[in-house]
């Protein structure tokens, strides 16, 4: 089966300065990206005509800041539809139904303000808080916050509790994810860790929720990353060898909330998984040269592997090996040393590396011969991805 | 009435799904919405039954009795008034596995927290308008004075919905 979008490819990439903390606003660093995609791609500003993307930074902004003239396609998404990934789904979609020709998708995170690293924070004000408003996945904070258990952070420290429990997972099977990014990140000039870290290091650093420690989490930057969508047809004269979008999937199950979805050893991933490979035109985990899977926290790399079929439900405890995921290996992953290390940019920083991959423009992290890669982003109940082809 | 003066932890505001379980604490009860008709429980209340689509649904009293389905140990400050470490655990309530109640875990020292112990609710009068069910570890020999056994029948309700696909796909 072939997927509407699959003639849609990525041209060009750009990234905004990543720094633990930016003097610049998120919408300058925004229009910072968006600018060197456009550049990137051979493009100018009045070229493009769909926009894709999500508030933070802030769209009516972009648009004046970046100086397009007009756009035909323009999509801001929600939950689930806010992160890198989706986005550019949706991009390769516009694009194969002529809703635009030349789509800018961006995405990119501030670190949290106010003293608080990896936890959103609440508010510290005076006197009780009322908390009867949404939370992401579309239920009410009412029920979590009064326990100091309202954040993505406690949640998924839930999941990943229930899921080491089930199949009996050591620390060590994150702590390999964590080591491995941190080790990608050396060869990153934009990652903002870089110095290598052990596994003793892992399993000794502090508790931030457990089981979570500091290193299962990912590292809060300001920065902002950009692609360019287009057709084949149009790619043709620009100067990268184009990355086509073979196809892409978004997954939610029947209890898409963070407590109460039915069975925490998977995640809204795996049906974004299952559904990937029915439209891969052929593709097979097997044909994978290179992963890029979110990594905002360790947990969820290691449950996208899963999902995506690179080893089965519970066989993550013995597929994560060292070895096989490092540059080199038999399945590299998160080569720019993902957002636990080159800093949170909320899944588009996947997806840039995964591009900046198959065009064979990663210097020193390069990997050989990489063909093909699967870019996945999100967590819990609700999940995206997108497999990428060279040429 | 000094000490809630000083609470200062984020409070439930309820709404016209949720203000029967909210009432329903401060009487001391732990009521989960329920269809009349199937005789699940709909838990985040919904308006109809997710099982049999039937709107006839209303708070039902359950025995405050469940296990621990997961939990974590919070190690850094989230919200107004919480001293870290603290535990917050997800509660599987025994009449249907699939309603969890999120809740912290009192009376329990921090390390002897474990998947699938049993608890049992208490509640807590956090202020003049709101309490707070949360749970402990089950202490046996303590009869539960607030449940109202419900008609037996119901047997299957305590089944997990099916398993999402990806079983089948990859396993
Ligand atoms: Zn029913």
């Amino acid at each position: 089966m072939r997927a509407i979008e699959g003639d849609a490819c990525i041209v060009g990439v750009g990234h905004s300065e990543i720094s633990r903390r930016s003097a610049k606003s998120l919408t300058a660093l925004g229009i910072e990206a968006c600018i060197a995609a456009i550049d990137d791609a051979g493009l100018k500003p009045a070229d493009i005509d769909g926009l894709g993307g999500s508030s933070p930074p802030n769209l009516a902004n972009m648009v004046e800041g970046i100086g397009i003239p007009s756009l035909s396609w323009c999509s801001q998404g929600a939950w689930p539809a806010s992160q890198g990934v989706r986005a550019v789904h949706e991009a390769a979609m516009a694009v194969k139904t002529r809703a635009c020709n030349y789509a800018l998708v961006y995405r990119g995170m501030a670190a949290p303000r106010g003293g608080g690293s990896i936890a959103m924070r609440v508010r510290d004000g005076d006197g009780p808080l009322l908390m009867g408003g949404p939370n992401p996945a579309g239920t009410s904070q009412q029920w979590t916050a009064p326990y100091g258990g309202h954040t993505i952070l406690t949640w998924l420290s839930l999941w990943m509790r229930r899921y080491m429990h089930e199949y009996d997972v050591p620390r060590e099977t994150f702590g390999t994810i964590a080591v491995t990014c941190r080790k990608h990140a050396a060869l990153n000039d934009r990652a903002v860790v870089r110095s290598p870290i052990t596994m003793s290091d892992y399993l000794s650093s502090r508790w931030i929720a457990e089981p979570f420690c500091l290193y299962d989490c990912d590292f809060p930057v300001d920065g902002v990353a950009a692609v360019i969508v287009t057709g084949k047809d149009r790619a043709r004269s620009l100067p990268h060898t184009p990355v086509g979008i073979v196809c892409g999937a978004a997954g939610v199950g029947p209890r898409p909330n963070w407590e109460q979805w039915d069975d925490m050893r998977n995640m809204g991933a795996a049906y974004a998984g299952a559904k990937l490979w029915t439209l891969a035109e052929g593709l097979t985990p097997a044909d994978v040269d290179v992963v890029e899977l979110y990594d905002g926290f360790t947990f969820l790399t290691v449950q996208w592997l899963e999902a995506l079929g690179f080893c089965a439900p519970g066989e993550a405890k013995e597929f994560v090996q060292a070895g096989r995921l490092e540059i080199g290996g038999e399945l590299p992953l998160n080569t720019n040393g993902g957002q636990l290390s080159e800093g949170r940019v909320h899944g588009m920083g996947l997806v840039a590396e995964a591009v900046l991959q198959l065009m064979g423009r990663c210097g020193a992290r390069q990997v050989a011969d990489a063909r093909v890669s699967v870019v996945s982003n999100g967590g819990g109940p609700a999940g995206a991805a997108i497999l990428l082809r060279a040429g | 009435m000094a000490e809630h003066a000083e609470y200062k932890r984020p409070l439930p505001l309820p709404d016209e799904e949720t203000a029967e379980y909210w009432e329903g604490a401060r009487r001391h009860q732990l009521i989960i919405r329920r269809c009349q008709d199937c005789q699940y429980y709909i838990h985040y209340p919904k308006a109809r039954c997710p099982r049999c689509r039937s709107a006839n649904v209303a708070g039902s009293p359950v025995s405050g009795r469940g296990r621990i389905y997961s939990y974590s140990i919070v190690h850094v400050a989230l919200a107004p008034g919480f001293e870290p470490p603290y535990a917050v655990v997800l509660v599987e309530l025994d009449e249907q596995s699939d309603v969890r109640i999120l809740t912290n875990l009192v009376d329990c020292p921090l390390d002897e927290v474990r998947i699938g112990m049993p608890v049992e609710v208490v509640y807590h009068d956090v202020t003049p308008e709101t309490t707070l069910p949360q749970f402990r570890p089950t202490r046996a020999a303590e009869p539960h004075r607030h449940f109202q056994p419900q008609p037996a029948g119901n047997a299957d309700v305590a089944q997990r919905p099916a398993q999402p696909p990806t079983r089948e796909v990859h396993g």
